[in-house]
């Protein structure tokens, strides 16, 4: 079956100030599809993922969603932040946190039923029913994840853009999120940036290997190649219940990038 | 106290003092919660101290130049909402140093103030009232201007409340949702700023950023929910000033030091009380 695009990323380059991070990043993304953005930490996932958000721009290359720019298509996405992120402090209930997601729609601050109803099915959604009114600093890790997943759904969003789901959550709740996540994806196209190959591998349908470039490639035809070209060759992963053996990372850092040349002056 | 009590029946300037208490403990409540979550008292203290400046030119400017409206409070008010507006658009961004500009807000304020309040011919106790506030010098047409400041303050909280929720907790999601981020700092900023100029006259602006502070922390002792917190702080802020005026009248202590040493003890208080209880909830 052919699924129409949603995300098309074509030839993008992406600099901070001089140090280029992006490449010549090409993705396509379609719909109902669940992509795992994998790759080693400072390759220009969380980039990948701000361009695609529209709060950067590309030096080179274009992004469309949804068939517009992400900047147009910004309302129809929904954003996944790690839940560390927030101020333990902050005194705002689940409720106020879910409602958020809807805090464009009125022009004054005040919910309309609409707002509530959405918030109550979205929380719903992610089995956290029942704690509106408690606060968010008392939730467990997984559960305030869940809540911010909650809050992307209230924005009745197409695609859910996931920055590191199961960061800081133990395994049990890891796999209780991807099982949430697998459920929500026979509606919603979902990508996220993740470094943990074992799980992710096991639920996603794409895998987007991004170091400095990219490419995406459907699991099925995933390879260990792939898993080299994104990260140093060597590293352990295991993967559909096969188990590749874990290779001395003293000498897999040593070995050179087999993707070669990849930073390169602005310009 | 019981002086206080009956020359409160007796003396309008008592009066003036508990309602100008009232008044400004309302939007103390408010603003001082937005302030302690957000964890902006810098950006607070930097407009309170940036007010002296106004206060020195409009004083200076009623003496030598006759402009009889243009009180110390009116000048407080002119430039805290400038300061407001300068550091949400020059002070804001992240990779700009914020500190950096507050402090030059907060020192050229204060130095324009002391140029000003020292050219301006024989009122020189005034700075000693703007530093440290008179709270039983407050006329009825202060009362008026800080009555008018409280009603914008509420009308915006009331009215933003949410959107002022979203942009302190989650900023990034907020600009994602279309928000328009910029404008609201705007507007929260600039409430700080009137709440900073209305608390100046009960403690004077060298003590605002306490009581602007510390009755909202008690409250965050007690509660999690932001409107709780508000009203207590409402609540606790009026209490505080009403009995440091009151303990500090009869011996004639300066009135702004004693609300602020009383809020300090009930805030150290609060949180010995929060420590032994979290202690006894871990033990059992």
């Amino acid at each position: 079956m052919e699924y129409k695009p949603v995300i098309e990323v074509s030839d993008v380059c992406f600099a901070y100030d001089s140090q280029e991070v992006l490449h010549n990043a090409n993705i396509i993304i379609h719909e109902g599809s669940m992509v795992a953005v994998v790759g080693p930490n400072g390759g220009g996932k969380s980039t990948l993922l701000k361009l695609i958000l529209g709060l950067l721009t590309p030096n080179l290359g274009s992004i469309r969603v949804l068939g517009t720019t992400p900047q147009q298509a910004s309302a129809h996405i929904g954003y996944v932040p790690q839940y560390l992120q927030f101020d333990e402090a902050f005194p705002v209930t689940v409720n106020d946190v879910v409602l958020m997601g809807r805090i464009e729609r009125n022009f004054f601050g005040f919910y309309r039923s609409e707002d509530k109803n959405a918030a109550r099915n979205a929380l719903e959604r992610v089995h956290l029913d029942g704690y509106q009114k408690r606060p968010f600093s008392d939730l467990s890790g997984g559960e305030r994840q869940r809540v911010l997943i909650a809050q992307a759904l209230a924005t009745e969003a197409k695609i859910l853009l996931l920055d590191e789901p199961t960061a800081n959550v133990d395994s049990v709740v890891e796999k209780q999120i991807f099982a949430l996540l697998e459920e929500l994806n026979k509606e919603i196209t979902i990508v996220m940036v993740s470094h943990n190959l074992n799980v992710v591998t096991s639920s996603a349908s794409h895998i987007a290997c991004v170091n400095h470039t990219s490419s995406i490639v459907p699991i099925d035809k995933f390879t260990e190649a792939d898993i080299d070209r994104a990260f140093h060759p060597g590293l352990a992963v295991l993967r559909h219940g096969s188990c590749c053996p874990v290779i001395d990372p003293s000498r897999s850092m040593s070995t050179p990038h087999k993707c070669g040349d990849t930073i390169h002056k602005k310009g | 106290m019981p002086i206080f009590l009956h020359d409160l029946l007796q003396h309008s300037f008592l009066q003036y003092a508990v309602l100008a208490g009232l008044l400004a403990a309302i939007s103390c409540g408010i603003v001082g919660s937005y302030v302690v979550i957000r964890r902006t008292s810098y950006i607070a203290g930097a407009i309170a101290h940036c007010v002296l400046g106004g206060m020195g030119a409009a004083r200076y400017l009623q003496t030598t130049r006759g402009i009889n409206w243009l009180t110390p409070l009116w000048g407080a008010t002119i430039a805290a909402v400038i300061a407001g507006v300068i550091i949400t658009f020059v002070g804001n961004g992240e990779k700009k140093r914020q500190d950096t500009i507050l402090s030059a807000i907060w020192s050229i304020g204060m130095a324009l103030g002391i140029s000003f309040i020292a050219a301006t011919p024989g009122y020189q106790q005034d700075l000693m009232s703007f530093l440290f506030g008179n709270i039983l010098m407050v006329t009825p047409g202060d009362l008026e201007m800080m009555a008018v400041l409280d009603g914008f303050i509420i009308l915006v909280t009331i009215l933003f409340y949410n959107k002022f929720l979203t942009i302190s907790f989650q900023p990034q999601l907020a600009r994602l949702r279309g928000l328009n981020t910029t404008f609201y700092n705007l507007l929260l900023t600039i409430t700080t700023a009137l709440t900073v100029v209305l608390l100046t006259q009960i403690v004077g602006l060298i003590m605002v950023i306490a009581l602007l502070t510390l009755p909202t922390a008690i409250a965050a002792i007690c509660t999690r929910k932001l409107p709780v917190m508000m009203l207590l702080s409402c609540i606790f802020c009026l209490t505080l000033t009403t009995a440091g005026l009151g303990i500090s009248y009869a011996p004639e202590l300066p009135a702004g030091a004693t609300i602020i040493e009383l809020a300090g003890a009930s805030y150290i208080l609060a949180a010995i009380f929060k420590y032994i209880k979290s202690r006894r909830s871990k033990i059992s």
